[in-house]
């Protein structure tokens, strides 16, 4: 039953049906261009101010800031969740689980709606992709062809010649993390060359093209060296009613730098506050209230999900002493064992956290109380 | 029951798929006589009437390179077609008319496949958002009720179609070209190793297939740093593998509890597996083994007054060249040092690099002119351990600490002088 058809259609009689968000009445602030964004990837996840979603793009080195429909509310099922979301997502995108990877996800505030990085296609063209899933499960793709955005890029790390020898440069950093705090944009990056631990404040709404020299994160390990720490992931957080960004390092220690110290060409040394113990990879890292006491829910990849107590942070002077022996020091905490297999986490509402479980069969998207 | 064969004219030569059949019990050639009869009134009675008695296909469209890339459901009611439209509804058509992956194990509640709707007169366009994929099957299904009337009696609520795409002709298998350093002795705080391949590679699963084997065959316990965003170049041919800095950083608490990764003296494997997928889900051409021996760590700073220049002449394109003493990092040898002129304007030519990092070529693209030059070297350039210049992977703080960033470039003047028999036949000999 196949025919060739040319590919343009009756023009009186063709009616076209999109599905997708219409473009919203008023541009929030900040969101200076309309169109499709030329997003090379999809990764990280951020929200910025109402309406305002920060999407981390390494494949194209840059930071879009798209508009998205402003928070209306709604709550989650208590008993939320979606068994083989990958399966599900891939479903709607027209191909099998295998062929597509969620990058990331986060929750827009107020709201119930779940926002996800997905790449369709596993190699370095794959097709940048967002979904929502709706309070009832209801999953949607948010079509980018004609939105309210803003872009700024990330310097690449300049050789002494802009363009390299050969006219193309390697290089490209990794955005491991993206948090909006207090009118700025934090980013971590970790770059595929030199070791060097970049943690970028970029101001937002964007202004110019560079954002500016970041700042270079050293691990102090126990007084004597001080070496080059990449942040794997990190969630702000207030000591003393001071902003601070508390950060899983790659070699493992949880510290808090100040936010008020994240200036442009400075060193930073963070202060340790956690020896988290071995073999141990964070992934990913909330903060919630709960009984009047803020917690940490820390998701790693050997240990199940961590509870850490933040009582008592603002007295840690930094763990200067080695911890031997495979123990832990710092902050208390309790490993929740039955939470395995988690990859992502996100605050949803604020009495739940939401996970992406690995299981045997792929991914899952739940809600669970907050522990 | 009544056998009646339609065909009707229709366009373009199609043809109905839909036949109904009406049987008499009578006599043979009565019943033959009835029959083409009944086929002569009914077929006129298509051709005269519109709409309803063409029933429903639906078909496949193709592009240009004969792909499947969209589905059409013919044969419907126009009118219902237009009514559906006024209501704007992209939720309505997909009741209707959607199309579905047919995957294995089959999937729960699965979605239906996003892409854009289209009316055309009686016909239902529907087209997927992304290409379909080589390999797979999918299934379009039309629900009837909705878009036609059916003849009483009719109890066929929907229509499927299902095509299979081609699978993608297997082209070369990709392998590993290359694997940096490619020195066989690395020292023992070895950081990174830069992994190049033949073809883009699929992202997300490279730790599944990466190993790194002691002389006793056994498996080193997580070794690398393993991260979700995982270190490509922009090619995707380009991996960027760290061995775990928290084991290689002095008095950190991994390497206290587990140890380092590599020891002084001991020899190592590292195992690229067959199983790892390229970007088009194929395998390796093989496994892939870069065989080494940790020697003594390497703690010191880069020091370009060891550095040994081999200065070219001036009016020739021979390559400046730099000897090193210990390698380098090769990709940050490729890209961090350049050449410029007295003025600091940077030189075009190509860079080599060699002998297991330990020599950094330029050839200019021009011939080279006599006088001041530099190397400017961007001071990110790192060793095999991650020292860079003035500056160690671990820095003793029993010294006094820089508190801020220093400067990025270090400028070392040369300068190119006329070869030798043109210097003497100037003074005159």
């Amino acid at each position: 039953m196949s025919r060739l058809l040319s590919s343009v259609l009756c023009a009186s009689l063709t009616l076209c049906i999109a599905a997708g968000t219409a473009l919203a009445v008023a541009a929030p602030a900040g969101l200076d261009k309309t169109g499709k964004p030329d997003l090379k990837s999809a990764g990280q996840l951020a929200f910025g101010p109402e309406g305002v979603l920060f999407v981390g793009d390494a494949q194209g080195a840059a930071i879009f800031a798209i508009g998205v429909e402003r928070a209306s509310g709604g709550k989650p099922a208590a008993e939320f969740k979606i068994e083989g979301i990958d399966a599900k997502l891939a479903a709607l995108l027209g191909t099998k689980a295998s062929d597509i990877r969620i990058n990331d996800l986060a929750v827009q505030p107020g709201s119930a709606t779940v926002y996800l990085s997905v790449a369709r296609g596993r190699g370095p063209d794959a097709e940048p992709v967002i979904a929502t899933v709706g309070p009832s499960g209801k999953l949607a793709l948010l079509s980018l062809d004609n939105v309210h955005y803003a872009k700024v890029s990330l310097t690449n790390v300049p050789g002494p010649d802009e363009k390299d020898q050969r006219g193309n440069s390697r290089r490209l950093e990794s955005i491991t993390d993206l948090h909006f705090v207090d009118g700025r944009l934090f980013v971590a990056g970790l770059s595929n060359e030199e070791f060097a631990s970049k943690l970028r404040a970029i101001e937002f709404p964007f202004s110019g093209p560079d954002p500016g020299a970041g700042v270079e994160i050293y691990h102090g390990a126990h007084g004597q060296f001080e070496t080059r720490a990449p942040v794997r992931t990190f969630v702000p957080f207030n000591i003393g009613g001071e902003p601070h960004l508390l950060a899983a390092y790659t070699c493992t220690p949880l510290v808090t730098v100040p936010v008020s110290e994240l200036k442009a060409g400075a060193k930073l040394k963070g202060t340790t506050v956690a020896e988290l113990g071995n073999m141990n990879r964070p992934l990913d890292i909330i903060s919630y209230q709960k009984e009047g006491r803020t917690y940490l829910l820390l998701a790693n990849s050997n240990r199940g999900v961590m509870k850490i107590s933040t009582d008592n942070i603002e007295q840690q002077q930094g763990i200067t002493e080695p911890v031997k022996g495979g123990g832990t020091a710092g902050l208390h905490y309790d490993t929740l064992a039955n939470l395995k297999g988690v990859e992502h986490l996100d605050k949803l509402g604020n009495d739940y956290a939401l996970l992406l479980v690995r299981t045997g069969n792929g991914l899952n998207l739940e809600g669970v109380p907050l522990p | 029951m009544f056998w009646i064969f339609v065909r009707h004219p229709g366009k373009s030569g199609r043809k109905s798929t839909f036949q109904s059949c009406i049987h008499s019990a009578m006599s043979r050639s009565l019943r033959m006589m009835i029959g083409l009869t009944g086929c002569i009134a009914v077929g006129v009675a298509a051709t005269l009437a519109a709409g309803p008695a063409n029933r429903p296909t639906i078909s496949v469209i193709r592009d240009q390179r004969d792909r499947p890339a969209a589905f059409e459901a013919t044969g419907l009611s126009t009118a219902r077609l237009k009514e559906i439209a006024k209501r704007n509804d992209a939720d309505a058509w997909a009741e209707i008319f959607s199309m579905h992956v047919i995957d294995e194990p089959a999937v729960p509640d699965q979605p239906a496949i996003v892409g854009t709707y289209s009316v055309d007169g009686s016909s239902l366009r529907f087209t997927p958002r992304y290409a379909l994929r080589p390999g797979m099957r999918y299934r379009a299904v039309l629900h009837l009720r909705p878009l036609v009337d059916l003849p009483d009696g009719d109890s066929t609520e929907e229509i499927a179609l299902t095509v299979a795409v081609p699978e993608a002709v297997a082209g070369r298998a990709t392998e590993v070209t290359q694997v940096y350093p490619s020195a066989e002795v690395l020292p023992e705080n070895q950081l990174r190793f830069y992994i190049h391949f033949s073809a883009p590679m699929a992202q997300g699963e490279a730790y599944e297939h990466l190993r790194l084997v002691n002389s006793d065959g056994m498996n080193i316990d997580q070794p690398f740093l393993e991260l979700s965003e995982e270190l490509w170049d922009r090619t995707g041919r380009r991996l960027t593998l760290l061995i775990d800095p928290g084991r290689i950083k002095r008095e950190v608490k991994p390497r206290l509890d587990a140890g380092p990764v590599l020891a002084a003296g001991r020899e190592y494997t590292l195992v690229i597996e067959r199983g790892w997928r390229d970007a088009m889900g194929q395998a390796l051409k093989g496994d892939f083994k870069k065989r080494f021996r940790a020697g003594p760590p390497v703690d010191a700073a880069i020091e370009p007054a060891e550095w040994k220049v081999d200065l070219p002449a001036a009016g020739s394109r021979e390559p400046l060249r730099i000897k090193l003493p210990r390698p380098l990092d090769h990709a940050l040898l490729e890209r961090t040092i350049a050449v410029a002129d007295e003025g600091g304007k940077m030189i075009g030519g190509r860079i080599t690099v060699g002998d297991e990092e330990r020599r950094w070529e330029f050839r200019p693209e021009g011939l080279w002119s006599s006088g001041r030059h530099q190397i400017v070297i961007d001071t990110t350039l790192e060793d095999l351990a991650g020292n860079r210049i003035g500056h160690p992977f671990e820095v003793d703080e029993v010294g006094p600490i820089r508190k801020t960033l220093e400067a990025e470039m270090l400028r070392i003047p040369f300068e190119v002088l006329a070869p030798p028999a043109k210097r003497l036949r100037q003074a005159g000999f």
